[in-house]
């Protein structure tokens, strides 16, 4: 190792040297141990190098393209403000569609979202509306009383319902792509509406109402780990859940409240919906002075709370196995911590540079479609 | 339009691979980022147009313009960890020992933690001298320095990774 030539072995191996020089160092080369070893090292080491493979992924690559390509296209059409391509919010009626077919295309991970999707998607949302419409029929036109929603027996769940009723407010109001994606899953699971011009058939009505409350009692079974019995304090509260004036106000029943808290999975949807929020309302807002409708500060302390959620599920989800999630979640920490270490006027080049993270790594798209496999029971 | 994009389609298909193996090994092994900076590099690159770039040189151009938004990247990681190291020091639970890990991620993890340890010239010299087989001359195109300086760093380089790999077989044989 000590040789005064050892530095000439690394130009010998990379063929920098000229050939009388490299032929005279070959000499030198088969008969001095420490020249002979470190060369034996320079060209191991290459070997590992280029045997080094990258970590698979096997749609970044195209991906990237269709980003990149797609992106002369936007830039023309946006026509952005000096203030820069963080300023999204539509001006136009096309611009506004060619929005939501953007989000609807990010939704649903399709490349080019088609007018014949847009027309099924649209029959499903009046088949979701119209059987909504024929369940709340069957329920009233019995005759019978509604009955009121009865007080929770035991009064310290109550702020986890409100909270979840307030998110589901926050979540109609806000975020209609959401509205319309939970408006298709409901359109999946619900009955085909009843053909116009017939009378509705309630005992065949009650039977489906039963049987979507046995299905949903196995379900929580299953969630809860329990099989053959369901104890009380939950059956209660299930059965609160189960009337129909409170079952159609909760975003979930208020027995999957306590399924939610105890299974990974649901607690991982809901988790993915909160950040979805977030990073969806961070990268349409302009945050100017001028923007009353975001709040730097605000935005900033609920990123801390969900980086520290989004950790412990991380951690939970490696422990677990569970590669993806893990995979995904790891990918938001750095967006989280961006946002959270964000000062009160942050620069354009600061946000510009998160939201185009956020549009690139298509995280918005990513989470939404963790929230609905989430919801699926 | 549609003929500059097919070009630009077969320069980011041949060049994207590379491109992200030498910025992965560049960033310590962190996929993700590695693919940002490549797709930002490849944006940079369609914005620029190739009509303005010889086609020889699109390649050096990249891994200049790659390099240095991977520079860019290091900086900010160094300062959100140690932002994140409160977070994570709070959370740390027990890492898997190696008898759990497979061999083949045991080298690849070996192979990023020793080029962590070099100065980031010279892990990148050194990497686009091994993995991109450039020369001297090209290296020091795309890193804006000297050959000179490109032979002392690939030497200095070989020389680190040499001794910690025997370092790190000596600790292993030993456990």
């Amino acid at each position: 190792m000590g040789c005064e030539f050892t530095e000439e072995v690394s130009l010998l191996v990379d063929g920098e040297l000229p050939p009388h020089a490299a032929a005279r160092l070959r000499t030198h080369v088969e008969g001095c141990a420490g020249c002979k070893q470190a060369r034996e090292a320079f060209l191991l080491l290459r070997q590992e190098l280029r045997s080094y493979e990258p970590t698979p992924d096997p749609h970044a690559q195209s991906r990237a393209l269709a980003a990149i390509l797609d992106s002369r296209t936007h830039e023309g059409e946006d026509a952005a403000p000096s203030s820069g391509a963080w300023a999204e919010t539509p001006t136009t009626p096309r611009e506004r569609v060619r929005r939501l077919l953007g989000s609807l295309n990010e939704a649903f991970g399709v490349r080019r979202l088609r007018p014949a999707h847009v027309a099924t998607l649209a029959l499903l949302l009046i088949g979701a509306a119209l059987g909504l419409r024929w369940l709340a029929g069957s329920h009233t036109s019995d005759g019978t009383p509604q009955p009121e929603a009865p007080a929770l027996a035991n009064t310290n769940r109550q702020p986890i319902q409100a909270e979840a009723v307030a998110e589901d407010k926050a979540k109609k109001s806000k975020d209609s792509d959401a509205v319309e994606a939970t408006a298709i899953h409901q359109a999946k699971t619900q009955k085909p509406p009843r053909p116009a011009g017939t009378k509705p058939n309630l005992r065949v009505g009650r039977e489906n109402a039963q049987v979507r409350r046995d299905g949903y009692r196995t379900r929580l079974q299953r969630r809860e780990g329990l099989n053959s019995e369901v104890p009380r304090e939950i059956a209660r509260v299930e059965t609160h859940a189960l009337q129909p004036s409170t079952a159609s106000a909760a975003p979930y029943p208020a027995g999957s409240l306590r399924a939610a808290a105890s299974d990974p999975a649901l607690r991982i949807g809901r988790h993915a919906e909160r950040v979805e929020r977030l990073l969806r309302s961070f990268r349409n807002a302009r945050l100017t002075d001028k923007d009353p409708t975001f709040d730097v500060a605000d935005a900033r302390r609920l990123s801390k709370r969900l980086l520290y959620s989004n950790i412990t599920l991380r951690r939970e989800a490696a422990g677990a196995g569970d590669l993806p999630a893990e995979g995904w979640l790891d990918s938001l920490e750095p967006i989280l911590l961006d946002i959270s270490n964000l000062p009160n006027k942050p620069s354009p080049d600061a946000v510009g540079s998160i939201k185009e993270r956020i549009r690139r790594r298509q995280l918005v798209g990513i989470l939404q479609a963790q929230t609905m496999l989430a919801s699926k029971p | 339009m549609a003929n500059t994009d097919a070009e630009f389609a077969e320069i980011f298909n041949e060049f994207y691979p590379s491109l992200c193996r030498f910025l992965e090994c560049l960033l310590g092994g962190a996929s993700g980022a590695a693919q940002d900076v490549a797709q930002e590099s490849f944006m940079q690159l369609y914005r620029t147009g190739l009509e303005n770039i010889v086609r020889e040189e699109v390649r050096f151009w990249l891994f200049r313009v790659a390099r240095n938004f991977a520079l860019n990247e290091l900086n900010r990681r160094s300062t959100r960890r140690r932002l994140f190291g409160k977070v994570v020091d709070a959370l740390r639970t027990e890492t898997p020992g190696p008898a759990e890990r497979l061999e083949a991620a045991e080298r690849k993890e070996l192979i990023l933690s020793l080029l962590k340890h070099l100065p980031e010239h010279q892990r990148a010299a050194l990497l686009l001298r091994e993995q991109e087989e450039m020369s001297y001359g090209e290296i020091a195109r795309v890193l804006d320095v000297s050959e000179g300086k490109v032979k002392v760093d690939i030497f200095r380089a070989r020389t680190t990774l040499r001794e910690r790999w025997q370092r790190a077989q000596q600790a292993s044989a030993g456990a």
